[in-house]
């Protein structure tokens, strides 16, 4: 018995290592976040006190309100949920089309194409943005939900991320389709799709961040009297140039990641499983 | 990486992106003619305006928000109102580098503004996108006199001779003090410090006390300390007369403005913070906590700084305010002028041309130029704008807002102390920083730094210049 006491004594020592890594990681990704929820809630003054306030002396909620209201960030918000959803789903349909063809279909310069798929990943939007801002201006869309979403709707790295996924479904599930009588469509919609559902979870999630916290794209491409501001343009205005608008700018960021987090919440599972995946054969 | 940078956004906790991403195609891809001057100045149609019925409408893109952008609203509704012939819309942008940047994606796609205002640092940027109207040109067409403008700000925003841009949001570095916090360090809180000597003795006087100095990591120190002493910062005359090609800074005033720094902050007398994110405005918070005894910090935020500390919950701070403390009172010299100029695009209609000449004159005219000093805390860049009933109410009330409409007014008027024009002058500012930044951090001594920054100075300045084609 006493060896097994001790493999369970080793055991217990390695479980309360390893909470312990993950307790230390945990804070260090959340002080920032709690941080900035502190700051938000107070007075403007406050801020530069040392040492920092862990817990506010009396919370300020009036700033989020001043950040939702007068800092019009419902407006903004509405305008990236538009434009960040429309995103979303354009980069899952494209990538489960061209994914799906690129794993499963037999055409000519397959691998040529796909190459040519993966090389646009290697090329920064920094060198792309000045022509697709003249691309989306001559097509009349400067300043429209069009022009924010468009040059977004396919991307090389959802692509490859559903290629692998659909290639790991083994042949004899295709096989056993087809003499099922399924066509590449059913198959693609009632088998291929639904197991590759945790990748798909994955780049839904990997877009949904992108697209939300994009800021370049969304303030050239917009503009006019009238411009069609995304959220993170309307923090940045809520910034202002006085220092006590800072609680008010951090009170509009937390209100900006509140549908990121939700998002993670509810997704946790699938992404979990997507980067987990492969990793145990 | 730089170092500046890698703060400023190790400090923005917050999802903001820096927008800081080089936006340099639209401008490699324009060939630059060094300007020959004033000999060819394009025209400004000022009688085609005359002659149009109806009215011109035009958009003025600027930077100002809060307090400030609703001031320049309440000035341009009155201007509106004021005639029938050019209607303003206002389009704000959040900051200078949003602008700028927008401006730069709009030479592309043309979407581009009547007017706008642009930061100090872009003039000899915006020369060289080639698509603005020197606001000289409407002057000789106008015959207007600029008699009644400091000259300073004037000068800063003229190049080679020809007025590129006119002054319109102006204000200058100045000292905030706490005098309970010098009474309490033994110092006298009436006679603040007016030298950099002084200031480094009364850092040291009130770290001992328990305070201390807020020191912003801004790169205008090393200009303005230069300035002060009459020092050029650059080549041909600041680059007033030709391009700039290089810094001659390398000097024993600037190694004497860096040891002086290096002391300040590696003795823990001065405390840094970076000049952007959520610290951005620690060293002026930090006076109303008591961390602070005195900063240095723009004028341009006196009025919202005698907001916050008025508001009666900082029993142990009162509020002094007084001019730079320059680099030594045996050196004549002056304060450059920062802030932002207002131009004229040349890329729309003549006729659009010249009713923003209309606007961009009332912006800039005595009352319009009180009204704005009042609501914002910039000085008023005319002179006779300090005799408005406005302005001396302000000073006689409020002393605080005449100190850097004296330093802008004061002291001599030279190539060294209207500021300096450079193509890369916001990278050239990051390269001088980056140098600050290594003697606080790395212990890297004055001059090897002083050197560092001369040498990365040069070769921002040549890469830009080669890339125009004019290196």
């Amino acid at each position: 018995m006493p060896e097994a006491s001790a493999a369970r004594r080793s055991r217990r020592w390695r479980t309360a290592g390893s909470y312990a890594a993950l307790t230390i990681g945990a804070i260090i990704v959340l002080v920032p976040i709690y941080f900035t929820i502190v700051n938000s809630l107070l007075q403007p003054d406050q801020l530069a006190h040392q040492p920092p306030r862990l817990i506010p002396p009396a919370a300020q909620w009036h700033d989020y309100r001043t950040a939702w209201d007068s800092g019009q960030l419902s407006r903004y918000m509405t305008t990236s949920a538009i434009m960040t959803v429309s995103i979303v789903a354009g980069q899952l349909v494209t990538s489960v089309l061209a994914a799906y063809a690129f794993a499963f279909l037999r055409f000519p310069f397959k691998r040529t194409l796909f190459l040519v798929c993966l090389g646009t990943l290697m090329i920064p939007f920094e060198v792309t943005f000045i022509t697709n801002l003249d691309t989306v201006s001559s097509l009349g869309w400067f300043n429209t939900y069009e022009g924010l979403a468009v040059p977004f709707l396919a991307t090389g790295f959802g692509i490859f991320l559903l290629r692998q996924a659909f290639l790991q479904i083994p042949k004899d599930l295709q096989e056993a389709a087809t003499l099922d009588g399924y066509g590449h469509w059913r198959f693609m919609a009632r088998v291929a799709v639904p197991l590759a559902r945790p990748s798909l979870a994955a780049l839904g999630v990997f877009s949904f961040l992108a697209a939300w916290n994009q800021y370049l794209w969304p303030l050239l491409a917009t503009g006019g009297t009238t411009p069609l501001n995304t959220v993170q343009i309307g923090l940045k205005q809520l910034v202002g140039t006085s220092p006590d608008q800072i609680p008010v700018a951090l009170a509009g960021a937390v209100i900006a990641f509140v549908p990121l987090v939700i998002l993670l919440l509810i997704f946790q599972k699938q992404l979990v499983r997507s980067l987990t995946a492969g990793a145990v054969k | 990486m730089k170092l500046s940078r890698a703060l400023a956004q190790a400090g923005a906790a917050v999802i903001i992106l820096s927008g800081s991403a080089v936006t340099a195609t639209a401008l490699g891809a324009m060939s630059g003619t060094e300007a020959g001057a004033a000999a060819k100045l394009p025209s400004c149609n000022l009688s085609a305006l005359a002659k149009h019925k109806g009215v011109v409408n035009i958009t003025f893109w600027n930077s100002m928000t809060d307090a400030n952008g609703q001031t320049l609203a309440a000035i341009t509704s009155a201007f509106n109102a004021s005639q029938s012939k050019v209607h303003v819309t206002l389009v704000s942008q959040a900051s200078y580098d949003d602008t700028w940047q927008k401006y730069e994606a709009g030479l592309t796609n043309g979407q581009l503004p009547d007017a706008v205002q642009l930061e100090d640092q872009r003039t000899q940027a915006a020369i060289d996108t080639q698509s603005f109207l020197p606001v000289q040109s409407c002057m000789n067409a106008a015959h207007y006199s600029t008699s009644d403008y400091l000259a300073r700000p004037l000068d800063y925003w003229k190049v080679d001779g020809v007025q590129e841009a006119l002054p319109f949001a102006v204000s200058a570095p100045i000292l905030f003090y706490n005098q309970l916090a010098f009474t309490k360090a033994g110092l006298n809180p009436a006679s603040p410090p007016t030298t950099l000597p002084q200031m480094m003795a009364d850092a040291k006087a009130l770290k001992a006390s328990g305070s201390g100095m807020g020191l912003v990591l801004d790169p205008w120190h090393l200009e303005t300390w230069l300035a002060s002493a009459n020092q050029l910062f650059v080549n041909n005359q600041n680059g007033r007369k030709g391009r700039a090609t290089k810094g001659v800074f390398v000097t024993k005033t600037a190694k004497q403005i860096f040891t002086d720094l290096n002391t300040l902050v590696r003795s823990g007398d001065a405390t840094t913070n970076p000049a952007s994110g959520p610290s951005e405005f620690d060293n002026l918070l930090g006076i109303g906590s008591g961390k602070y005894g005195m900063t240095i910090d723009s004028s341009a935020d006196l009025g919202t700084v005698t907001q916050v500390l008025g508001q009666g919950q900082y029993p142990n701070v009162k509020l002094g305010v007084s001019a730079f403390p320059v680099l030594s009172s045996s050196i004549k010299g002056g304060i450059e002028p920062g802030g932002s100029g207002v131009y004229i695009s040349s890329k729309v209609p003549a006729i659009d041309q010249a009713a923003s000449w209309v606007y961009l004159s009332y912006l800039c005219n005595p009352q319009s130029q009180a009204t704005w000093a009042a609501g914002t805390g910039y000085i008023p860049v005319r002179k006779s704008a300090a005799t408005t009933a406005t302005i001396t109410h302000l000073w006689t009330t409020d002393p605080g807002y005449k100190v850097a409409y004296n330093e802008i007014n004061g002291g001599l008027n030279d190539a060294a102390t209207s500021g300096s024009v450079i193509g890369p002058y916001a990278d050239v500012r990051i390269d001088v920083l980056d140098a600050e930044e290594s003697m606080y951090t790395m212990g890297v001594s004055p001059t090897k730094a002083l050197a560092g920054a001369q040498s990365a100075v040069n070769s921002t300045i040549s890469t830009y210049n080669q890339r125009l084609g004019v290196g």
